[in-house]
């Protein structure tokens, strides 16, 4: 299935970085706006975002963002949590966003079930995965980031040691 | 009352709820997909990693995978094949050896996988995905952003209408 190692682009790595995790919060655009709008008028970006189901009707909204942002904005959170209605919100932190990039991802079967079985036989923790065609953004805590950087390194191939 | 008083404060921030459309450069639309959603619990992480291998074995192309956890230890994935794969995806799952590990499975045989470029973290782009979406009572089955991009999977019966919505606060050629 899998022969040569895959060529990627240079791994990029955002560390400092918290994960929030809106846990069964239920479907409506009040939420959203909500949300999105506090994190725009305070100027915070988004470094990654995965939104899923969450059980029953609820989904969970997954947000990576800088940990001086979310020191900024932790007197609010638990309000913010109240106003959209979320049942949970969990903190992660320090994390890691380690940014998997490679050509023609989109187009070879085998590249996450490879990822995956190594970073899970390796006891790497992937708090988060987000990929979507030639792009993986990994989410890990920062204590096991040398760890993961390692494991991809074995998989992939960086442009320095070709 | 302090958390009162910031909730009136938050609510007072949305601002106006019909802002200028955002500029894109680029909405792609995926081929024809299938959608799968499971749970597994942390401790069956490796049950996530052995159907992916299979996948593989199988030359299943995924072009979308989200994995979060949920509440309670879980760990939530969604993930889309290409739609001439999705019967080989759903025999996969149904083997004995998963059938204990995996819960909540729900299977969507025609969707689309929406891309927005560009997006640089902005909370504005996905607040106004979401916010008019759910305004139209449209189901997003699952979002997540990487390099430059928001993607967002809806159901092929749906596009329509998403685009006609995302038309409303989003402009690209």
């Amino acid at each position: 299935m899998i022969g040569a190692p895959f060529d990627i682009f240079p791994l990029k790595i955002t560390t400092s970085q918290a994960l929030l995790a809106f846990v069964g919060q239920p479907v409506g655009d009040h939420a959203s706006r909500i949300l999105f709008g506090y994190l725009h008028h305070h100027g915070i970006t988004i470094t990654c975002l995965v939104e899923g189901p969450g059980g029953g009707e609820h989904r969970t909204l997954l947000l990576v963002i800088s940990e001086g942002a979310l020191h900024e904005a932790e007197r609010e959170l638990q309000a913010l949590r109240t106003a959209i209605e979320a049942k949970a919100l969990m903190i992660e932190k320090p994390v890691a966003v380690i940014r998997i990039l490679g050509p023609h991802f989109d187009i070879r079967p085998g590249i996450a079930g490879m990822l995956y079985g190594r970073l899970e036989k390796a006891g790497i923790e992937v708090l988060v995965n987000s990929t979507t065609g030639t792009t993986s953004l990994l989410v890990v805590h920062e204590t096991q980031l040398e760890k993961t950087r390692r494991e991809l390194t074995a998989i992939f191939r960086l442009p320095k040691s070709r | 009352m302090a958390t009162d008083s910031r909730i009136v404060d938050i609510f007072k921030r949305l601002g106006d709820e019909t802002p200028p459309p955002i500029r894109l450069s680029r909405l792609l639309e995926s081929p024809v997909q299938g959608y799968f959603s499971f749970v597994v619990q942390k401790g069956d992480r490796g049950t996530v990693a052995r159907i992916l291998e299979l996948l593989g074995d199988a030359s299943v192309n995924l072009r979308f995978i989200s994995e979060h956890p949920g509440g309670n230890g879980e760990v939530r994935i969604q993930l889309c094949c290409d739609a001439e794969a999705q019967q080989t995806v759903v025999e996969i799952f149904q083997r004995a050896e998963f059938a204990r590990a995996i819960r909540e499975f729900r299977h969507v045989d025609a969707v689309v996988i929406l891309s927005l470029y560009p997006f640089s973290g902005q909370p504005q782009v996905a607040g106004r995905v979401f916010a008019i979406l759910r305004k139209r009572h449209i189901e997003i089955l699952s979002a997540n952003t990487a390099t430059s991009v928001f993607s967002l999977i809806v159901s092929l019966g749906d596009l329509a209408s998403v685009i006609a919505s995302l038309k409303q606060v989003f402009i690209w050629q």
